[in-house]
């Protein structure tokens, strides 16, 4: 009776230890559900990621106070040295503005003598960015504003500077947006002057690199990158950013938008409806 | 409420507040620094620690939920730290009796096994996920910063496990 008693407590302290492998086993379950792909999975995903979005801005919001302090006092002291460049700025962006305008003027002028109306038409939203996320596994961030204001998944991000990013699931008031920096992220553009057709695959770092150059396409660094508009999930001539490095087969683009600490952006309903289904849009957050 | 019964409570959530804590300076380095590359979080340390010192203020369930909401804050697939903090807690239970008697250099030679087997999944997670490890040299020197790490950590584990054997 006794050794049967003993022999009870030292199973139940061994049982005990194993506690933790159903945890582990479940874990692996929704590892392997997120390798996979389940777009039921990461339904569930997004949801409880708009349930904790108050939890997560309420943790980075004193980062972003701190960021936001620092970068003041970074710009006060270095006013004098930014006021020159602003300056020097102002005049090359005075000449840009007169040929701008000579050329809208043109555009105006044959788009009536074409009787040329726009095909698409756009509806734009100015949202608030809640949650700026980076991780190894993705480059996403939360906006403020969901179906309640008629947002859809396709939706482009444009930030002043340009191109940021395209809706990727929609919530009540809330939606998940990836970078065009995100792993996953497959932009067609044109690269420079000649209007080359390319493709820019994001790759978590800051700098995208261009892949899918036709071989005859010679790139220099400081040439232009900016959508193409094929297969029809961005529209084109969105500015996105320009050649940085060419080196032995990579070929990388410095973003016009590299601001980590942005609090608005618009976001531009081109009524594109050539998406992915469902089940591949989460492939990013794996 | 008896103040006697009070401050045993409070002591007891100090582990759970240390891996929170390790947890936020994560999520300020990811969104202050700008290091986005990380996998290999701090917290491990301590619940290495804390899982061999003092078993009362951690279990399996709380270490499950605190690896989903890591994962949610930090934008990792779900599961993956869960899975991770799981599995340090498993081995440092597990080897737990042999653990508390052994000197430091062969507790700290564990750890770094576990970290090991840690970084090793971690890596292979993020070929099979992306097909490539963005950053390889980055998540090196992380790895190699939390077994740097330990040896403080245990030594601040040890501290608060004598503190708390006075006090409760």
């Amino acid at each position: 009776m006794i050794n049967k008693f003993f022999r009870l407590q030292r199973l139940k302290k061994q049982l005990k230890k194993l506690v933790a492998l159903p945890f582990i086993f479940i874990g692996l379950v929704l590892l392997l559900c997120a390798l996979f792909n389940l777009s039921a999975f990461f339904g569930v995903r997004d949801r409880i990621l708009f349930f904790f979005t108050p939890v997560t801005r309420a943790a980075s919001y004193p980062i972003q106070y701190l960021k936001k302090t620092t970068e003041n006092i970074n710009a006060y002291l270095n006013v004098f040295e930014e006021n020159k460049q602003l300056k020097a700025e102002n005049e090359a962006l005075k000449s840009w503005q007169r040929t701008a305008l000579k050329l809208s003027f043109e555009k105006q002028e044959l788009s009536k003598l074409l009787n040329y109306r726009p095909v698409v038409q756009t509806k734009e939203y100015v949202v608030r960015l809640l949650i700026d996320y980076n991780s190894p596994f993705s480059q996403s961030v939360i906006i403020k504003g969901g179906r309640d204001i008629g947002l859809k998944k396709g939706n482009v991000l444009v930030s002043k500077e340009g191109l940021y990013g395209i809706v990727q699931s929609v919530g009540a008031s809330t939606a998940r947006a990836l970078k065009v920096t995100d792993y996953y992220a497959r932009l067609p553009v044109y690269v420079g002057e000649n209007r080359y057709s390319a493709i820019m695959s994001g790759d978590n770092s800051r700098y995208p690199q261009i892949t899918a150059l036709p071989e005859e396409a010679t790139v220099h660094v400081g040439d232009y990158v900016m959508t193409s508009g094929t297969a029809g999930v961005y529209p084109s001539g969105i500015p996105v950013g320009v050649i940085k490095s060419v080196q032995e087969g990579e070929i990388t683009v410095d973003l016009f938008e590299k601001n980590d600490n942005l609090e608005f952006v618009r976001v531009i309903d081109y009524g594109s409806t050539v998406l992915l289904p469902d089940s591949c849009v989460s492939e990013s957050d794996q | 409420m008896n103040k006697q019964y009070l401050k045993p409570f409070f002591i007891r959530l100090i582990p759970l507040f240390c891996v929170c804590s390790m947890l936020l300076i994560d999520n300020f380095s990811v969104r202050f620094f700008g290091f986005s590359q990380s996998f290999i979080t701090n917290a491990l340390g301590f619940i290495f620690c804390f899982a061999v010192f003092r078993i009362t203020a951690f279990n399996s369930i709380l270490l499950f939920l605190l690896g989903i909401l890591t994962d949610i804050i930090l934008v990792f697939p779900l599961g993956f730290s869960s899975l991770i903090f799981c599995f340090v807690f498993f081995v440092a239970q597990f080897n737990r009796r042999y653990l508390q008697q052994a000197p430091f250099g062969r507790q700290w030679l564990v750890f770094s096994l576990t970290g090991t087997a840690v970084y090793l999944f971690g890596m292979l997670f993020l070929k099979v996920s992306l097909g490539s490890i963005p950053h390889p040299f980055y998540l090196t020197g992380e790895y190699i910063g939390l077994l740097l790490l330990y040896p403080f950590i245990a030594a601040f584990c040890g501290w608060l496990n004598k503190k708390m054997g006075q006090w409760i």
